[in-house]
């Protein structure tokens, strides 16, 4: 009867126990004990992300992650999906530009199934012949679907042209050729290559112990070995920053005008994050509390959805990018007027009541940012990523609340630059006039995405 | 008052979880549901009006959505969107939703913030001020746009409906035609929040860090004065019984195929319902489900497959849907499933297992929603709508009930050929398209060059 008790006295303790730890092989490991329900939530995270794709074999690591729930040296892949499903376990796998991952959500008393099983996974996939056709074809097809999409098609094709030729700047489920062309014995030197426990971050975050939290994790990933010296140290060199004003046409007959424009952005770790995140809340990442809502969507009825937002690098360039979508009709205004927007607000700034609205906004939010198991295991995984101060989410708005309206017009003159970026556009070409748009240095191309 | 306790065995492990819910109704006819909840110092607080699309009709189409929107435009007392920027100033989260049944308010604030919550959502209950309304009207256009008329699944889903349901008006979508979206009136939306808004069609529910003395205080202090308009009418049109098979073909550019299947199925209440419930899990929920073995792991012939029983008011539709990999036989999808129904009938009915493993994933993620105060709420307002508040209790313990030979009586009654409505959506390769985006290409080019 003891999740009964749990369960009626939700108990509640904001400073609940953490341990940080590097196990003997490697793998380092958070673990922290969050009090009310009977959840385990673990993110596995290993530094084999798409940057790493040969050239040629662009989608290399999507594939290889997708493969790891497809059969183990003890388990197939019904079983798997079996012994997680019966517990009413998720696992969700993801492949990203830096790194891929593996969430876990269990209900606690099954926390070893779960963990047995992804451990099982991570070390011990074997990528049978047969699974690894039937999962290319899969990604294919999503390839496809995404071709098909307007909205994937714009964000394909947007990192495309931010990161113009550069590792960061190809889909991480690669294009159509490249995932043709990867054989097994690529995804097998993929795995043994990077797959390893030095390159391997784990979170977990649970009602359970810290200690026993941990004796489990090092039960089923402290004997974790594997052999050869890994990639090392590997060398990706930065991005070529944009020069000029490009705009990349893709025809689709959709009715709509889809845009992004952009160009590289700060890392996570810059001085100056907070700064631009308070700009950016300002500028369109607030949400109906931001200029670019304001101005586009409620006074004009232009659009549904419009924003900014900056997409911060691990360890390379990240990407600032502001988005929206509008009939052919109102694009030619809808555009520039986002434009205006930026412009303004590196002139003339934020006024006084913007400010303080948004220090209050962060200020007010900090219960929310670690409410759930996940976002809290989120949390410590960005802080154990980046070598963050512990509760630096809380460090971050006392920062917040320091700064200075001539802080914000700083940030949006440094990272964001009106003359230097590439704009994307979606749209049906025989009917959207891109006279109209009146960018006249602009260097412009026509494309169809498939 | 009351309180149920439910337990499930699972492989050994006992687990007891269930909301505590405290009920109140107003004088004037508003129910109050508080949910507990002193995990973190937040609290949600909610709306849910008994009004959606369910209650529109052709003309109309789209207007409680519309209204949805214009919530947001004010009061004598708040301009527009202020609302939303004064939750954001708390720190807090705010948005809305319109579905065929209900239409509902969500806020996710510090619990510190109640009362200031509380004068903010019954003033727009009673004071609405109808502000830019034909701005509004093109952003409900814009959206319709770019969740339906530009997306294949959008298309398919409203097709889906409209063909399947002929007389109830479940058979509209949510959004609304686009002539009925262009032609509704101020007028229009004004009548209709007079019919729908008034305390005694709205349940308010509140979980979190709150007791329920206090929330009763003050709702009545807040909501207690708010007249009543007249009872709002009822839904008159029943759904007749389909006679046979209906069918349809949508052509779409681009790669994305999709086959499907809509059966008529019972309302929420009606006894059959856990059954077709778990039923629907044991044919498409996660990978070890039939319907995922056979298309995906086995032949290869889709990417994904989905399945749901609309919880609804009135009988609305079991959905199965899938995701096609282009170019493989739609027909062979077709073939399967309904090979995989009629063996779930009568060859190789459901075993105990598999009914185990359906209520298991049912528990775990009642448990998993449990994580945020929004969510608590989400799920009182649900069932409240649809039943009763406290009927979020009984939701496990019903699928509980279930038996083996329930599913085979569900399935022979529901899954028939007569009651079945199948869509395909095919694309229109785009090797079609490409001469003549060949020329788009280059006139645009020559035009821009000069």
């Amino acid at each position: 009867m003891m999740w009964l008790f749990a369960a009626l006295l939700a108990i509640s303790n904001p400073q609940e126990a953490r341990m940080k730890t590097t196990l003997e092989n490697g793998v380092q490991v958070y673990v922290a004990q969050k009090k009310g329900l009977p959840i385990t939530q673990v993110y596995l995270v290993v530094m084999a992300g798409s940057i790493y794709d040969p050239s040629g074999k662009e989608g290399l690591a999507n594939l290889t992650t997708a493969l790891l729930d497809e059969g183990t040296k003890h388990r197939t892949e019904e079983e798997i999906a079996l012994e997680i499903e019966k517990i009413g376990g998720r696992i969700y796998l993801n492949t990203g530009a830096y790194y891929t991952s593996m969430s876990l959500t269990v209900l606690s008393p099954y926390t070893d199934i779960g963990l047995d099983v992804i451990a099982d996974m991570l070390q011990n996939s074997i990528f049978p012949e047969e699974r690894v056709e039937k999962e290319r074809d899969r990604v294919l097809s999503g390839i496809k679907d995404q071709l098909s999409d307007p909205n994937s098609v714009l964000d394909r094709e947007f990192i495309k042209a931010v990161y113009a030729g550069h590792p960061l700047g190809h889909p991480e489920n690669g294009y159509l050729n490249t995932v043709e062309s990867i054989t097994r014995e690529d995804i097998v030197q993929f795995y043994q290559t990077y797959y390893r426990p030095e390159r391997t971050y784990l979170v977990f975050v649970s009602d359970l112990e810290p200690e026993e939290a941990l004796k489990k994790v090092k039960k089923y990933f402290g004997t974790w070995t594997v052999e050869g010296s890994g990639p090392g140290d590997v060398k990706i060199p930065d991005p070529q920053p944009i020069q000029g004003f490009h705009v990349k046409v893709f025809h689709m007959p959709v009715n709509q005008v889809f845009v992004a424009f952009g160009h590289l952005g700060p890392l996570r770790k810059n001085p100056d994050y907070n700064k631009i995140r308070l700009m950016n809340y300002i500028l369109g990442g607030g949400g109906f509390a931001s200029r670019m809502m304001q101005k586009v969507r409620v006074e004009k009825g232009f659009a549904y959805g419009v924003s900014t937002g900056f997409r911060p690098g691990v360890f390379l360039p990240g990407y600032f990018r502001s988005t929206t979508e509008t009939k052919v009709e109102s694009a030619h205004e809808a555009i520039p007027l986002m434009f205006e927007v930026i412009r303004e607000m590196q002139e003339e700034g934020p006024t006084d009541q913007e400010l303080s609205d948004a220090k209050s906004y962060y200020e007010g939010s900090i219960p929310r940012m670690t409410e759930t198991y996940s976002q809290y295991a989120r949390a410590l995984l960005e802080e154990m990523l980046y070598g963050l101060p512990q509760n630096f989410w809380l460090k971050d708005v006392e920062e917040i609340k320091t700064l200075t309206r001539e802080d914000v017009i700083e940030a949006s003159r440094k990272y964001i630059d009106l003359n230097n970026l590439v704009m994307v556009l979606v749209a049906d070409t025989s009917k959207f006039d891109l006279k109209k748009l009146k960018f006249p240095h602009a260097d412009i191309s026509i494309e169809i995405p498939y | 008052m009351m309180f149920t306790l439910w337990m499930v065995a699972m492989t050994g492990v006992t687990m007891t979880y269930n909301l505590p819910i405290v009920t109140k109704t107003l004088e004037n006819g508003l129910q109050v549901v508080v949910v507990e909840d002193h995990a973190n110092p937040l609290v949600s607080v909610q709306i849910w009006y008994r009004v959606g699309s369910r209650n529109e009709h052709e003309g109309i189409t789209g207007i409680s959505h519309i209204l949805e929107h214009m919530m947001f435009k004010g009061t004598e007392k708040y301009g527009p969107e202020e609302y939303s920027k004064i939750i954001q100033r708390m720190g807090g989260t705010d948005n809305a939703f319109t579905a065929e049944d209900m239409t509902a308010y969500f806020s996710e604030v510090p619990s510190s913030q109640l009362e200031k919550v509380f004068e903010l959502e019954a003033d727009r209950m009673a004071n609405v001020v109808f502000r830019e309304f034909e701005e509004e009207k093109n952003v409900v256009i814009e959206e319709r746009r770019w969740r339906t008329e530009n997306s294949p699944w959008g298309m398919f889903f409203e097709e889906m409906a409209a063909v399947a349901i002929q007389a109830h008006p479940y058979r509209n979508p949510v959004i609304g035609w686009r002539s009925d979206l262009e032609k509704i009136t101020l007028e229009d939306v004004r009548h209709y929040y007079e019919t729908y808004y008034s305390p005694q069609n709205a349940i308010l529910i509140v979980a979190g860090d709150v007791q329920p003395e206090q929330v009763f205080a003050l709702a009545e202090k807040y909501f207690g004065s708010i007249p009543n308009h007249d009872q709002p009418p009822e839904v008159r049109t029943q759904e007749p019984k389909q006679m046979g098979e209906r069918r349809f073909t949508l052509r779409k550019e681009g790669f994305t195929t999709i086959w499907g299947v809509a059966y008529h199925s019972p309302r929420y209440t009606d006894p059959d319902f856990p059954a077709l419930q778990i039923l629907n899990a044991i044919l498409t929920a996660g990978k070890s489900s039939r319907l995922y073995r056979r298309l995906v792991s086995e032949t290869g012939l889709a990417s994904g497959v989905s399945g749901w029983v609309e919880r609804s008011i009135d009988p609305y539709l079991w959905y199965i849907v899938v995701s096609v990999q282009p170019g493989k036989s739609i027909d062979s999808v077709e073939q399967i499933v309904l090979e995989e129904i009629e063996k779930i009938q009568s060859s190789n009915p459901p075993t105990e297992e598999e009914l185990q493993r359906a209520i298991n994933n049912a528990v775990a993620a009642f448990v998993y929603q449990q994580q945020s105060v929004i969510g608590k709420a989400m799920m009182v307002g649900t069932f409240a709508i649809l039943d009763r508040p406290e009927a979020v209790n009984e939701f496990i313990p019903r699928l509980q009930q279930v038996t083996v030979e329930d599913l085979v009586r569900v399935a022979q009654k529901y899954l028939t050929e007569e009651n079945r409505t199948v869509g395909r959506l095919l694309p229109i390769p785009p090797k079609d398209m490409a001469a003549f985006i060949q020329q788009m290409q280059e006139a645009q080019q020559k035009e821009f060059r000069r």
